[in-house]
């Protein structure tokens, strides 16, 4: 077991599920669709690039945005997603516009960045009562593919970010040819986590 | 190249089936002791350095952020997407499933590569010798049958050997773990040094060490040490870590004596009646589907565990109705694997701790029960070893853990993680007659070649050693301080361990064995076995190292005998 398997099975099990059976579990047996088209119209366009800095704001660092997220997100849904996936994310994506004009009476992208931030927790909260019945997978993907709109759009920012050159270069410590490995050095507050290759 | 017949003077001296990590030792040794030699690799050309197309390629340029292309691999490669190395960076070097199907009577999870140099790319590069706890293993319990060979007479192999593939370890003075030629070891990081200190206090019988590694830590044999990139896996341009592609093909190259022939697929050995020698290798050319056939004096099946099996099964004759070499009916039998737990746990108190660099290996507890009557169990026999490593927690393993979102999130997931230590148990298995490879009676593959068929499960004392390194490992880690101690099963489906051996066994008694003690036929005298099928036992420690010694061995006492005339 090599060190990247590690990680994969820490994923797991940091969640705090370890049912043998059930990690052993891959599923990967919907089909996406790749039609290569693009799901998103203009309004969605700007609305999934303020969630996604809403999740990943620019700080000391570049944000979602600048990372180039809104395109990555973009692409999973189109290419990656699985129709069943795609529908419960372009659902909530007009579920949280329906609430700001139910609450604000503002379309999303119209709303004052608090309204929007509010709105997001309001989302969250209903992910937050979701309870998987889908066993936890090994690979870094989420396997089960009705999990709510504000976990899918969290889990696509998160992966987009860390996986772009921008957030890997600025937010992580990346070096591709470290030329030793030291075993034990001090951890400053200005220590950034050593990126995944 | 020229095609082989029965009737012309052999085409070659030697015949080495597989560039893996036996058949890559194969094809050095015998070449640099001048025979010609052709090596014959079911998979794709790929040229060291050259080919590597995905080493130290950026993690921004995977595709989908490095998630699995779903169709594609539970379409083509349900087996082989089962490995944690497999992606988009590595897929070209996995054979495909669907293309390549076998039968699994019981569940068996084949790793199979599709290029030259084999499961050498693709291997953790764990290097360990084995001992006479292992080579006397068989004789003292009763479980399978007596190896031919004890430690005395493998111990220079494992010193040539690991004086060529250049190994990084540490020495510890252990009988059961003997030392071997090591460069520079590896570094400990904060918390593993602290797990050892609480082991070796708390158990003074029991040792944790840095992994010993087919990784170069100096530079060395005309080959770079590790600059610790990460992903040995995506290839190696310096040739730090060990692979046929970056050492032994190379040098047997260098003779002039080489001939290299990939996509070429054996089918089977054909042997002549009288002689009981091979005659000719069927071959059938994975691109076009021709049929041919090459002579060699010797041959050398490198071919990988099981499908030298399949080789040999699929080589009947009148001679041999029930397989090559397969007087004693042992072939295809006795298949074993390593398997095992995986052990986890969060290890608070070393938050002002970190390391930089990947390194690209474990660490190491050696096999700490039934060595002496003061270890001895009553529930199961031989034993069992742990790899692991601690490490800190990353993005990825934060993500879902870390609630909200805005710059809390961000900068929580920016900075290392919390440690945790995995150890994953690795045990022996018995070799059990039923433990079998077979043909299958109908289902052949798309070149016509009948299909593998497993029939292999792990025992009633695989079972106790599982349980038993759950109890004690978890056992080790929470007194070493840690805490949330989980245990997964991690190697429960044989193959999973990708140790398979077995089913070609060495042995003193050809009525009960295929090969002898120098890894040659005892029907057949010009027949070589020398990777994992020949294995007698399986010991809990990782075998390559094995085979790559008993290889170096058996090219030596091959072309002795063949210069004595006697093959």
């Amino acid at each position: 077991m090599n060190r990247r398997e590690a990680l994969r099975w820490a994923t797991v099990l940091l969640g705090g599920i370890a049912s043998p059976s059930a990690l052993r579990a891959i599923s990967m047996n919907s089909a996406p669709s790749h039609d290569n088209k693009n799901y998103f119209n203009e309004f969605h366009s700007r609305q999934v690039a303020t969630l996604a800095e809403l999740i990943i704001p620019t700080t000391s660092t570049p944000g979602a945005i600048v990372a180039g997220v809104p395109q990555f997100i973009a692409m999973m849904v189109s290419d990656w997603y699985t129709e069943a996936e795609r529908s419960i994310f372009m659902a909530g994506l007009d579920d949280i516009n329906y609430y700001c004009q139910q609450q604000y009476k503002n379309n999303f992208n119209a709303c004052s960045v608090e309204q929007q931030t509010q709105a997001l927790i309001h989302f969250e909260s209903i992910a937050k009562a979701y309870v998987s019945t889908t066993p936890p997978s090994l690979t870094m993907q989420t396997s089960d593919e009705a999990t709510p709109f504000f976990s899918k759009l969290k889990e696509l920012t998160v992966l987009g970010y860390f996986t772009s050159e921008i957030g890997i270069t600025q937010s992580l410590a990346y070096n591709p040819m470290p030329m030793e490995y030291k075993a034990d050095i001090p951890l400053t507050d200005k220590t950034k986590q050593w990126s995944q290759y | 190249m020229m095609k082989g017949s029965f009737d012309q003077a052999a085409d070659f001296d030697a015949i080495v089936v597989g560039s893996g990590i036996s058949g890559g030792w194969a094809a050095k040794e015998l070449t640099e002791k001048g025979l010609k030699v052709l090596v014959l690799e079911r998979g794709k050309n790929l040229r060291h350095g050259i080919d590597y197309f995905s080493e130290h390629q950026p993690p921004w340029t995977k595709p989908f952020g490095g998630k699995p292309l779903r169709e594609l691999y539970a379409e083509e490669y349900p087996i082989q997407s089962q490995n944690i190395i497999f992606d988009e960076m590595t897929r070209p070097y996995f054979l495909n499933d669907k293309q390549n199907p076998y039968q699994q009577q019981k569940a068996f999870n084949w790793t199979r590569s599709d290029i030259v140099g084999g499961k050498s790319l693709l291997w953790s590069r764990q290097v360990y010798r084995w001992s006479d706890l292992d080579f006397e293993a068989n004789k003292k319990d009763g479980h399978g049958i007596d190896w031919p060979i004890r430690y005395a007479d493998i111990k220079d192999w494992y010193s040539y050997v690991e004086s060529f593939i250049g190994v990084s370890g540490e020495a510890l003075g252990l009988d059961h773990l003997p030392d071997g030629i090591f460069q520079k070891p590896m570094e400990l990081n904060a918390v593993e040094k602290s797990i050892k200190a609480n082991i070796e206090h708390n158990h003074p019988d029991r040792v944790l060490t840095i992994g010993r590694t087919a990784v170069q830590t100096e530079p060395k044999n005309g080959r770079g040490a590790c600059h610790y990139c990460g992903p040995c896996e995506r290839g190696c341009s310096v040739g730090a870590y060990f692979s046929s592609l970056s050492s032994t093909l190379p040098a047997a190259e260098k003779t002039g004596n080489l001939t290299m022939r990939p996509e070429s697929i054996v089918e089977a050995l054909e042997v002549d009646p009288v002689s009981k020698k091979i005659t000719a290798v069927k071959v059938i050319d994975a691109a076009t589907g021709e049929r041919m056939r090459f002579s060699g004096r010797l041959v050398f099946l490198c071919a990988s565990a099981m499908a030298s099996n399949q080789i040999l099964l699929n080589s009947r004759s009148e001679t041999f109705p029930n397989g090559l070499a397969n007087g004693s009916g042992s072939l295809g039998r006795y298949i074993m694997d390593h398997y095992g737990d995986a052990i986890f746990a969060l290890m608070p108190g070393y938050d002002d701790r970190y390391y930089s660099g990947n390194r690209p290996n474990n660490f190491y507890i050696p096999r700490f029960k039934n060595l002496s009557d003061n270890t001895k169990e009553s529930a199961f026999v031989r034993g069992y070893g742990f790899q692991g490593a601690s490490i800190r927690s990353t993005w990825s393993m934060m993500a879902g853990q870390v609630p909200g979102f805005g710059a809390y999130l961000k900068h929580a997931l920016m900075r290392p993680g919390p440690w945790f230590t995995f150890m994953a148990g690795f045990g022996e298995s018995l070799p059990r007659y039923e433990n079998q490879v077979a043909l299958h009676t109908s289902k052949r593959d798309r070149y016509g070649i009948p299909q593998l068929r497993f029939n292999v499960a792990f025992g009633e004392n695989e079972a106790r050693i599982r349980e038993d390194m759950v109890v004690t490992g978890s056992e080790m880690l929470k007194q070493a301080g840690g805490v949330n101690i989980n245990s997964v099963s991690i190697n429960n489906v044989p193959g999973d361990a990708i140790h398979e051996m077995g089913g070609i066994r060495m042995g003193y008694d050809p009525a009960t064995s295929v090969l002898n003690a120098y890894n040659q036929a005892h029907e057949v005298v010009n027949l070589f076995v020398t990777d994992g099928s020949c294995m007698t036992s399986a010991s809990c420690v990782n075998p390559s190292l094995t085979f790559m010694a008993l290889t170096a061995r058996a090219a030596d006492y091959a072309v002795k005998q063949l210069a004595a005339g006697s093959i």
